[in-house]
């Protein structure tokens, strides 16, 4: 059973913004100049913030942020920023992988895939929800 | 014949795993909320209006599940080990929530970290140092409410 698609449009702007709002200000996330000289093909989401993506889309399911009860991300690969001359988007896709009873609560397990805009899985994940 | 890397994590880098920081407390702000919310893109009036937050049933504003990293300061600097200054590149190979209780905001929560972990391997990139932290926030009543583990390879 799949659980409804997430996507999101994530810009410059975005990162900025992130940035501001976690107060981290290492500079591969907003300074192209210095994503590139480390290697990167341009300034580059930050992880929390596609974990930030993961959580939407499992929360958006799950029906409310309590029954969230793990979390995971794993960050394989990089995402770029949607250009106006090169657009982009993250994706998340999740399926249910495994129910089973825990303490008492009916608990569900989410494999989660974060995909850049060709499609490939930058961003593997799982969740654990307890259903009502 | 394959050279093996010689191990780079010192007994004083192993003594560091385990200790603890103090805590740093941190007021969950509603700002602070609603600015993590705007940048993500999350529409949910019941993270920042109190009243969406009781008529979908919540005590407050819960926590956006997210939100974690905004409050991710122990009391003071986590020591890193030194690995003999190994390795060029650090990277952030990924983090695990757990959610044990719920937390709202206004809340005043304690944030402590330590080093969970240090573990060498040999990979295709050739060796690689893995370390994983752990941080823990405990609300008023001592109760943990989130814990995190972030991996983290120097190679």
């Amino acid at each position: 059973m799949a659980i409804p698609e997430l996507q999101r449009v994530a810009t410059t702007r975005t990162l900025a913004r992130f940035a501001g709002a976690v107060e981290d200000f290492a500079e591969i996330h907003y300074d192209r100049d210095a994503a590139m000289r480390a290697g990167l093909p341009d300034v580059i989401l930050q992880g929390y913030l596609k974990k930030a993506y993961l959580a939407e889309a499992v929360v958006n399911w799950a029906g409310s942020p309590q029954r969230l009860r793990r979390l995971s991300a794993q960050y394989r690969g990089v995402d770029v920023p949607s250009r106006e001359d090169a657009p982009q988007s993250f994706t998340v896709r999740g399926t249910v992988t495994r129910m089973w009873q825990e303490n008492g609560e009916k608990l569900v397990e989410i494999g989660l895939e974060g995909t850049d805009s060709s499609g490939h899985v930058t961003t593997p994940g799982k969740a654990v929800v307890a259903l009502g | 014949m394959s050279v093996e890397q010689k191990s780079v994590v010192s007994d004083a880098d192993l003594a560091l795993v385990g200790v603890e920081t103090p805590p740093g407390y941190h007021l969950v702000e509603a700002g602070a909320v609603r600015r993590f919310c705007q940048a993500v893109g999350l529409t949910d009036p019941i993270y920042v209006d109190p009243a969406a937050a009781h008529a979908a049933g919540f005590l407050e504003r819960p926590i956006p599940a997210a939100f974690w990293p905004v409050i991710q300061v122990p009391g003071s600097e986590l020591r890193r080990p030194e690995l003999g200054g190994f390795g060029t590149r650090s990277m952030n190979a990924g983090t695990e929530f757990e959610y044990l209780k719920p937390a709202y905001v206004g809340q005043t929560l304690a944030c402590t970290a330590r080093i969970a972990s240090i573990t060498e391997r040999a990979g295709r990139a050739g060796h690689m140092v893995i370390t994983v932290l752990e941080y823990t926030w405990r609300d008023e009543t001592a109760d943990v409410v989130t814990r995190a583990r972030l991996t983290g390879v120097r190679l």
